[in-house]
């Protein structure tokens, strides 16, 4: 196809799948939603119609009306306050959680896919190690060691979810290592970490910026998961797995504490997943335009 | 004496919580309130005795998974019970205060209450057909003072056992080393149940998953934290007169289903796969009482209901008056509606208003009342500052509250307690903890606040929380070392004279609330629920606490 187009110029790659992403509307829609939300989390005392966290036991209980469009809980707090002010704990769970992911991950990945033998040897087998338990489990354990709270939470879902990074960066690391343009950098002299730096990290990217979408959501649900175990952020601060558990026992009297955060839950994690599907053909190289 | 040691706490509970089960207890006056007695609550009664009402198999929803299925071992209340229909007690409550024969059929008491002589019935067999005689007596008290058998609440139940003695097969004369006036009340808790002896050197530490005593119901299976079966004893003919029936019992078999979560142990009775259910979830009351196919059985929690502890040692609870402005800066009535829906009763006490010894004058010590909670603050020098909180010396007014983020309860008891507190401008630190880290925190103090809730029958429960010797580490969170109140704990608990003893309790309890060690937030019910189209003849004894199958019967449905 791209044969029969030769007067075009070239371009490069982020500029094709910022194209084929455009073309995408669930991947763009995803996105656009993703982007309100973050908007909403950065500007909720604004947008927060209410305290979320005022005690107002006269309002207890309240049913989806008028008065608080989305109810309110048992210590008559607003839902919908509650929802916008949560969705700053899960966005910053899901950003955080996944920068420590990728940032261990790829430290480690390039190391192992660059240098090989024993160093590559160890890593994958305390990879292997972590792999074989779920996720979750891997977290409640670090969790247990930090203590209950939203950083340890983070640094928990974080480390947790830093072996798929490893595996895969380690994985481009040792393509783009056998590389012409990487022997040449050694031919002209460049140390280890000047390549490491400068051409193979850059040329692993793309797998990153993909897992990383696919990462953020992943991790939404896991600090929700903990904040529904009691082992996440601290009450008052409004959070929306915390919310969901919270309405757990109320599930028959009142249905609003319990579905709103659940709906917020699935929303973000749609869309992140709907704009992380997008991305990843978008930076396939194989598809062109 | 011995020594009460506090536990409950420990476990985890959405009403949840395994009672600590109940010790030796005096002779109590009727509670007021919603104490019931005997029959009390027992569905539509006798409706359904004359038609074909035997057979069938009744499934119970309990809560916890236990240690072991032996009574005289035991610290569940879920295990008494059950234990309740494997075994037989010596004599029954039938309410406070008032004995009726189970396996003796009369008794005396000696006049300083350091001899009891029971005299047995002549007819009454074991379930591995072994008759039961004063022998069985004297092995089960010995058994259970054998500090080899690491007895737990029986062994607090017994009290300052000395010996038995067997007069003839079918009198014992039971001795104590110091006057124990509460012995009967223990005698009466299924703890100090007879178990067969035979049985016990048959199965040795395994008598805990084979237990063989006289009740109306045989064990039959355990399957390990899932279910208990028991199966009906058909020479059983002793049954107290507190009972439709004194022979065998109605039903076929009785299985106690283990299901922790409490709502779906709900939705196990209303989809029928149980007929009776524990621990009814305050979120639920509503809809249970609404609902025309169940019956809520309920009563006051006798003891100390749900509290918080105030470290006297650590700054700034150290000063009398912010523990006072705590009692005056908090709306109960707001509480129990926001945190259990407002169906358990605001406290005035340590001591719950079913339990004997309660002082109702304990109500008019405290009230909410900001301004006044605001004024001793004031007066304390702790001045309101601009972001809302009390300042001294540049310091916040700032306490620590530990808890167990895997409880729900005290999850919502800190969300409320800080934004109540809040608004007098005590600013609350929420430190929401694994049990371990909990743990770790407050044995060595460093909390200023932390919950408690500690089930019992007796007011001696003052102990578990104020006595000194519980201060260190122990159960009195408080660290509150008083040694008037020390005094006033051990007269109590010797003194057999009634109103005596209650005015030493009125004194215990107003000093606790003078010196704010305390503040008792909730009184709470035990609640139970069963399908009254389904089930028939359950009878919820005067604590509240146990619900018994002797006489009950299932409707075909």
């Amino acid at each position: 196809m791209t044969a029969t187009r030769p007067a075009r110029r070239p371009r490069g790659l982020w500029h094709d799948a910022a194209a084929r992403l455009l073309q995408n509307r669930g991947a763009a829609a995803g996105g656009l939603v993703f982007v309100l939300i973050v908007a909403v989390a950065a500007a909720a005392p604004r947008l927060a119609p209410g305290n979320p966290i005022g005690l107002n036991v006269s309002e207890s209980l309240e049913p989806p009306g008028a008065h608080h469009w989305l109810g309110t809980d048992q210590f008559g707090r607003d839902i919908l306050s509650r929802i916008i002010y949560g969705a700053r704990v899960s966005v910053a769970m899901g950003f955080v959680a996944v920068a420590i992911s990728v940032a261990g991950g790829s430290i480690l990945g390039l190391l192992s896919g660059y240098y090989g033998g024993n160093v590559d040897m160890t890593i994958m087998r305390v990879v292997d190690v972590m792999l074989a338990f779920p996720g979750i489990l891997l977290a409640l354990v670090i969790i247990a060691v930090l203590g209950p709270n939203l950083g340890s939470a983070m640094v928990a879902v974080g480390i947790s979810g830093m072996p798929v990074f490893i595996r895969v960066v380690r994985g481009s690391a040792l393509a783009v290592r056998e590389l012409q343009y990487v022997e040449a950098a050694r031919v002209a002299g460049c140390g280890d970490v000047r390549i490491i730096y400068r051409h193979v990290l850059p040329n692993v990217l793309a797998p990153v910026i993909v897992l990383v979408t696919l990462g953020i959501p992943g991790a939404i649900i896991s600090g929700a998961a903990l904040s529904f175990l009691g082992l996440g952020i601290r009450p008052p601060t409004p959070d929306w797995g915390a919310m969901l558990s919270e309405g757990r026992s109320f599930m028959s009297t009142a249905w609003w504490l319990s579905t709103f955060p659940g709906l917020a839950i699935v929303t973000i994690v749609l869309a992140i997943n709907l704009f992380g599907d997008g991305l990843r053909d978008a930076l396939d190289p194989r598809l062109k335009l | 004496m011995t020594m009460r040691t506090g536990r409950s706490e420990e476990e985890p509970r959405r009403c949840d919580m395994p009672a600590r089960m109940s010790r030796r207890s005096f002779v109590r006056a009727a509670a007021a309130g919603l104490a019931m007695g005997f029959g009390g609550v027992a569905g539509t009664s006798g409706r359904a005795r004359a038609a074909g009402a035997q057979g069938g198999e009744l499934f119970y929803g309990l809560t916890n998974k236990f240690d072991t299925l032996d009574p005289n071992i035991t610290t569940f209340s879920d295990v008494a019970r059950m234990a309740y229909h494997i075994f037989d007690p010596l004599v029954w409550e039938s309410k406070a205060g008032t004995f009726v024969p189970g396996l003796a059929e009369r008794w005396e008491v000696n006049a300083d209450a350091t001899q009891y002589t029971f005299h047995l019935r002549r007819d009454v067999k074991f379930h591995d057909g072994t008759a039961f005689t004063a022998e069985a007596v004297k092995f089960t008290f010995d058994r259970i003072v054998d500090p080899s058998l690491k007895s737990q609440s029986a062994f607090s139940a017994i009290g300052p056992y000395d010996s038995s003695t067997v007069v003839d097969p079918y009198t014992v004369v039971v001795k104590f080393k110091d006057p124990y006036a509460p012995f009967l009340s223990s005698v009466a808790q299924s703890l100090l149940a007879p178990v067969s002896p035979d049985a016990v050197k048959k199965y040795g530490k395994d008598f805990g998953t084979h237990p063989v005593g006289t009740g109306p119901f045989k064990f039959d299976s355990y399957t390990t934290d899932s279910a208990v079966r028991m199966v009906r004893n058909p020479d059983y003919r002793w049954a107290p007169s507190i009972f439709k029936t004194r022979g065998p019992a109605y039903l076929d078999a009785i299985t106690y289903r283990i299901i922790p979560e409490s709502s779906t142990r709900l939705a196990a009775l209303k989809s029928g796969e149980v007929q009776i259910m524990q621990d009814v979830p305050t979120q639920e009351y509503q809809n249970v009482q609404r609902d025309p196919n169940l019956q809520l059985l309920q009563g006051l929690m006798t003891g100390s209901g749900w509290t918080m502890m105030i470290n006297v040692t650590k700054p700034p609870t150290d000063d009398v008056r912010v523990r006072q402005a705590l009692q005056w800066g908090i709306d109960k009535t707001a509480m129990i509606k926001a945190v259990w829906q407002g169906v358990f009763k605001p406290a005035s006490s340590i001591l719950t208003a079913s339990t004997f010894g309660y002082d109702p004058a304990t109500r008019n010590v405290y009230r909410y009342d900001p301004k006044q909670a605001g004024a001793v603050l004031d007066e304390a020098g702790w001045k309101m500052g601009s972001g809302g909180v009390r300042q001294k010396g540049g310091q916040d007014l700032a306490l620590e509250l530990y808890y167990r983020a895997d409880n729900s309860d005290f999850t919502a008891m800190a969300t409320f307690l800080q934004s109540m507190y809040a608004q007098i401008g005590i600013k609350i630190n929420l430190h929401g903890l694994s049990q371990g880290g909990y743990f770790s925190a407050v044995r060595v103090g460093q909390h200023n606040l932390q919950f408690w809730w500690e089930p019992d029958t007796d007011p001696d429960v003052v102990r578990i929380l104020l006595y000194s010797k519980n201060a260190d580490g122990g159960t009195n969170r408080n660290r509150y070392k008083n040694a008037e109140m020390d005094k006033l704990i051990d007269q109590a608990a010797a003194t057999t004279d009634l109103a005596k003893r209650k005015q030493l309790y009125s004194q215990i309890q107003m000093k606790t609330l003078r010196e704010s060690v305390m503040i008792g937030y909730a009184d709470p019910l035990n609640l139970f629920a069963y399908q009254k189209n389904r089930l028939d003849g359950v009878v919820l004894d005067w604590s509240a606490t146990n619900v018994f199958f002797h006489g009950a019967s299932l409707k075909k449905g």
